[in-house]
């Protein structure tokens, strides 16, 4: 194994050995690659953030829907009828 | 990162502003934000507010909201065979409880025994399932 500054590398073995270390240290922020000698191949892995969601206004927005809204009793029932069938 | 499981009537009092849970509702979407609590659901979810809207017939406001919903969790579980025969399992150990309850229930249980919030009182007083009002989860 040896490193440059944010790029470490592993061959195919180490990085089996070491798939913990592996994700620690993408997570810290390295790039992570693992060399596949015999079929010529490189994985590269990085962390990814997703970005975060705007919570606050997706709620402002559900807010504004307005849907009538039910006294919970009859709510439960409504929904629990959903799985109800009916027989004659 | 923990997550937290939604049933559809908090999503339900999510969408006016006039319902009596309104308040309390978005107190809980603001601590989950604070918090970094990732909020999850199921597909189920989805299907019981378009199944609430169509009966109150306000389709249209129903699939507007379900985008919403889609958007606003990081996760919905989908009914799959194992749980539907966890499902099967709880049927048969609670047998009078809805079985729309049975089913959030097992997909919580399936999913890492998720905390789930609701104002469900069969899901509230369920043993095998960490269920939970709003306001009791922000207070613990």
């Amino acid at each position: 194994m040896y490193s440059m500054p944010d790029t470490i590398h592993f061959s195919a073995t180490e990085a089996r050995k070491n798939f913990f270390e592996i994700l620690r240290l993408a997570q810290k922020g390295n790039i992570v690659t693992i060399e596949k000698k015999n079929e010529n191949m490189t994985f590269e892995l990085q962390q990814t953030k997703k970005p975060r969601k705007d919570i606050a206004k997706l709620a402002t927005e559900m807010g504004k829907i307005g849907l009538k809204v039910v006294s919970l009793d009859k709510m439960q029932h409504t929904l629990e009828e959903s799985h109800t069938i009916e027989l004659e | 990162m923990k997550q937290l499981y939604f049933d559809t009537n908090i999503f339900i009092y999510f969408s006016n502003r006039d319902s009596t849970y309104y308040a309390e509702t978005q107190l809980l979407l603001q601590y989950c934000q604070d918090n970094d609590i990732r909020i999850v659901t199921s597909c189920e979810t989805i299907q019981e507010i378009i199944h609430y809207c169509q009966r109150i017939k306000q389709v249209q406001k129903g699939i507007l909201m379900s985008n919403l919903v889609i958007q606003t969790v990081d996760k919905m579980f989908t009914v799959n065979q194992n749980t539907v025969e966890l499902y099967l399992d709880l049927i048969q150990d609670f047998p009078t409880v809805p079985s729309r309850d049975i089913l959030h229930g097992a997909t919580c249980i399936l999913n890492g025994n998720l905390d789930m919030i609701t104002y469900d009182k069969h899901l509230l007083q369920l043993g095998r399932i960490r269920a939970q009002k709003p306001e009791s989860f922000i207070k613990h």
